[in-house]
C-alpha cells in the first residue's frame, strides 16, 4: 500500500483508493470479496472513513492469465454477474467501472499526486502485483487492533434483507447454504475442490426433520445447484425466487449461520463476522491464510466460526449444525 | 472512437502505434510509460471537448431506476460512428429498492456506454467531474429519479439506437424460444398479478401463439399449455432483455423490459407509468399501444387480442411446404 498523507478532501472524507485491474485480478466472487476486506482493513489503517474503487477493464484484454476463458464477447456477462461483490464496504462512497485506459491513466496519476492511500501501491500496480488471496494484512490488523472492519450486505440490499425474512423466515433459524459444484458452472475449474452433493441432501433433510423451525437459503449461480434441492424440505432457493448475487449476499449477512464449501460465499460469511462451518478446505489454502492445516479457527475467528478442512460428511455436517445452533440461540438477543 | 488508421495523421499513428506496444509489455518501467502516455492523450481529449459525459442524479424518491436510467441514457445525442460517452451517476446512500445491480446492467448495454462512475456523495462526483468531462461544461446533474408522463411519452415515440447485450444471453434467448415456440409467434407477458384473467384469456384465445411470461408471481395465471412462466428459472436482467427482444412482441408494464422492447421495435403494448388521467391509450402506428392509467380488465383483454391479430403463426405452412 502506498501509505500516503490522504489529503482530507472538501468535506471532510478522507478516502483510500482501491483499484481492482481485470488484467491481472480475477473475475472471482472469493477474491473480490478477499480484496474488499483487504481494502477496508488498509483504510482503516490509513485512518480513512472513505473508499473510492476502480475497477479497470482493457474491453480489448479483459481477462488475465489466470481466466483465459474470459474474451471481449463475455466479460460483459461476467463483470455484470461480479458486481455487487464490489458493494459490500461500509465505507464505499464511489465506485468507477473504467473500460477507458487513458481515463484510469488521469485518474490514477491524480491519486498519485494527491499521495492518497492506495492498494495496490502506484508501483504494485505498475508492476501488476496484488495480493488478493492471502490474509495477511487482515490478521497483522486484528492481532494489533483486535478487531476487523467488517464487510456488510451489498449497498441498496440490506433493508430488501431486512424484509425477505420478515416475510419468508420470521421465527426461524436461517441457514445460508452454498455447496460448491465447479462441474455444474458456467465456467468448469478445480472440480476437485468440489463438494459431495448427496451428503449435503441427506443432512437438508434430517437436519428439518430433527429441526422443523430450520429454514435452508440456498445461494450459488442458476446452474449450480441439482434438482434435488427443490424436493427438500425448509428449503428456499433465492436464485429461483427471481434474485440474485446482491440478494444473496445480503441474506448471507442477514441470516443466523452460514454452512458451505470453501468458495466465494464462505469468503462473505467469514468478512461479514457469521457463525459459519467452512469445509473442504484446501490444504494450499493454509500458508495464505496463515492457519496450520487442521486448525479449527482463523486468527480472527471466534467458537462459532469453524473451519473443517476435510471433505464433509453428513454425520458432520449435522453434528456441527447442531452445535452452533446451539451456540447461536443461547446468544443474548441484539 | 474509432477511425480508419489511413486517415489519422502521422504522428497521431506513431502515438497510437507507442501505446499499442507499451500496452503489451505489461512491466515496469514500460507500464509507467504507458501510464502516462494514457494520461497526458486523456487530457488532451478533455480539453479538446471530445468527450461526452451524462451526469445524473436519483438521490429524490424514485420508482424503477433501471428504467428511469434507460430513458435518460437513450437521450444521449448520437455522435460519430464509434464515439462513446461515459455516465456519472449519484446514487442514494440509503435506497432500499435492491435494484443496484439493475441500474448497472442497464448501463451496460448501451453499446455506445464507455466508463461509469457511481456515487454516493456529492462531493466525491464534484472532485471527480473535471477529469470526467471539459471544466467549462456545465456540472448540473440532471435528475434521473423521476421522470414523468412526458419523458416517457417522448421515448414512446421516439426513434431509438440500438441496444448491445451480452452475446451469451442472447444465445440462449434465442435457443430457448425455437426450443419450446419452434417457428411459432412469441409474446413476452410481464403484467401485474391484478391482471392475471387477461393472461388467462389471451392465451386461450391465441393457442398458436407461444407465451413467455417474465412477470412477477406467486402462483400460475392460466393452465394452457401454450404459456410458460420464467419466473423461477433464475434469469439475470440481460437474460430477460435477451428474451424480449428475441420474442415478437411484448405485453406488459412499462418497465425496463417495456422499454427494451420498444428499443427492439418489436409490436409493444405498455401498461402503467402514469398517475394522472391520461387517454386511454397512445397509439404509436400498427407497432406500439401504451395504456398510461390502467383500464378495466375486460376492455383492456379485448384490446390486446385485437392488437395481436398482427401476429399469424406462418410456420405450419412453410414446414408443409
Amino acid at each position: 500500500m502506498t501509505p500516503g498523507r490522504g489529503r482530507i478532501s472538501s468535506h471532510g472524507a478522507k478516502p483510500m483508493i482501491g483499484v481492482y485491474d481485470f488484467s491481472y485480478g480475477p473475475y472471482a466472487l472469493g477474491d473480490a470479496l478477499t480484496w474488499t476486506m483487504n481494502l477496508n482493513v488498509l483504510a482503516a489503517e490509513a485512518g480513512c472513513d472513505a473508499i473510492d474503487e476502480y475497477l479497470v477493464i482493457d474491453p480489448l484484454r479483459p481477462g488475465s492469465s489466470y481466466q483465459p476463458f474470459v474474451n471481449l464477447h463475455n466479460y460483459v456477462s461476467i463483470i455484470d454477474n461480479l458486481f455487487p461483490a464490489f458493494l459490500c464496504s461500509p465505507m464505499l462512497r464511489s465506485l468507477k467501472l473504467i473500460r477507458n485506459l487513458p481515463s484510469f491513466g488521469l485518474f490514477l496519476l491524480r491519486e498519485v499526486v494527491r499521495r492518497r492511500p492506495m492498494w495496490p501501491s502506484f508501483f504494485g500496480h505498475l508492476n501488476r502485483r496484488l495480493d488478493f488471496i492471502s490474509h495477511r494484512r487482515i490478521n497483522a490488523h486484528y492481532r494489533k487492533h483486535g478487531h476487523l472492519p467488517w464487510l456488510t450486505a451489498p449497498r441498496g440490499y440490506g433493508d430488501w434483507a431486512d424484509a425477505f425474512h420478515r416475510s419468508h423466515a420470521k421465527g426461524r433459524f436461517v441457514v445460508t447454504v452454498n455447496v460448491r459444484q465447479g462441474r455444474l458452472s458456467m465456467t468448469p475449474a478445480n472440480l476437485y475442490r468440489d463438494s459431495p452433493l448427496p451428503e449435503w441432501h441427506a443432512f437438508m433433510r434430517r437436519a428439518a426433520a430433527r429441526h422443523p423451525d430450520t429454514l435452508f437459503l440456498v445461494l450459488g449461480g442458476y446452474s449450480e445447484w441439482d434438482r434435488e434441492m427443490f424436493r427438500l424440505p425448509n428449503v428456499l432457493i433465492p436464485r429461483a425466487m427471481g434474485f440474485g448475487l446482491g440478494h444473496e449476499l445480503a441474506l448471507l449477512h442477514r441470516a443466523d449461520l452460514f454452512m458451505g464449501s470453501s468458495s466465494g460465499f464462505a469468503a462473505m460469511a467469514t468478512f461479514c463476522n457469521k457463525p459459519y462451518l467452512i469445509t473442504s478446505i484446501q490444504r494450499l489454502f493454509s500458508s495464505y491464510i496463515d492457519v496450520p492445516v487442521g486448525a479449527r479457527h482463523y486468527p480472527f475467528g471466534n467458537r462459532d466460526q469453524i473451519l473443517h478442512w476435510e471433505t464433509e460428511t453428513q454425520d458432520t455436517l449435522l453434528e456441527f449444525y447442531e452445535k452452533l445452533r446451539d451456540r447461536v440461540r443461547a446468544r443474548p438477543a441484539p | 472512437m474509432t477511425m480508419k488508421a489511413e486517415a489519422l495523421p502521422l504522428g497521431l499513428r506513431l502515438i497510437f502505434f507507442t501505446r499499442r506496444v507499451l500496452n503489451r509489455l505489461r512491466f515496469f518501467p514500460f507500464t509507467l510509460l504507458f501510464v502516462m502516455l494514457s494520461a497526458a492523450r486523456r487530457l488532451s481529449q478533455l480539453r479538446q471537448g471530445l468527450v461526452i459525459v451524462r451526469v445524473g442524479q436519483a438521490t429524490g424518491k424514485a420508482t424503477d431506476l433501471p428504467r428511469n436510467v434507460m430513458l435518460w441514457l437513450d437521450q444521449v445525442p448520437a455522435g460519430p460512428s464509434g464515439y462513446q460517452f461515459d455516465v456519472c451517476l449519484h446514487l442514494p446512500r440509503d435506497a432500499a429498492d435492491a435494484n443496484l445491480q439493475d441500474i448497472f446492467s442497464t448501463v451496460l448495454t448501451f453499446p455506445r456506454f464507455g466508463s461509469v462512475g457511481l456515487y454516493w456523495d456529492a462531493s466525491s462526483l464534484a472532485d471527480d467531474l473535471p477529469l470526467w468531462q471539459k471544466q467549462n461544461r456545465s456540472d448540473a446533474a440532471e435528475d434521473v429519479g423521476s421522470p414523468g408522463v412526458k419523458r416517457l411519452e417522448e421515448f414512446f415515440h421516439a426513434d431509438h439506437g440500438e441496444t448491445a447485450l451480452p452475446i451469451a444471453a442472447m444465445r440462449d434467448a434465442e435457443t430457448v424460444l425455437k426450443r419450446q415456440a419452434g417457428g411459432a409467434p412469441v409474446v413476452c407477458l410481464n403484467v401485474p398479478e391484478e391482471l392475471w384473467s387477461l393472461v388467462d384469456v389471451v392465451t386461450r384465445e391465441r393457442p398458436d401463439i407461444w407465451f413467455v411470461d417474465l412477470g412477477v408471481q406467486s402462483s400460475r395465471p392460466t393452465k394452457v399449455a401454450n404459456y410458460q412462466s420464467f419466473f423461477t428459472h433464475g434469469l439475470s436482467l440481460h437474460e430477460r432483455m435477451a428474451l424480449v427482444q428475441a420474442a415478437d412482441a411484448y405485453v406488459g408494464s412499462f418497465n425496463v423490459l417495456g422499454c427494451t422492447a420498444l428499443l427492439a421495435r418489436r409490436l409493444t403494448i405498455l401498461l402503467g407509468g402514469s398517475s394522472g388521467s391520461q387517454p386511454g391509450h397512445i397509439r404509436r402506428g400498427d407497432v406500439a399501444l401504451w395504456f398510461p392509467d390502467p383500464l378495466e380488465p375486460r376492455a383492456l383483454t379485448m384490446e390486446v387480442l385485437q392488437f395481436l391479430l398482427q401476429l399469424r403463426d406462418d410456420s405450419k405452412g412453410a414446414h408443409a411446404e
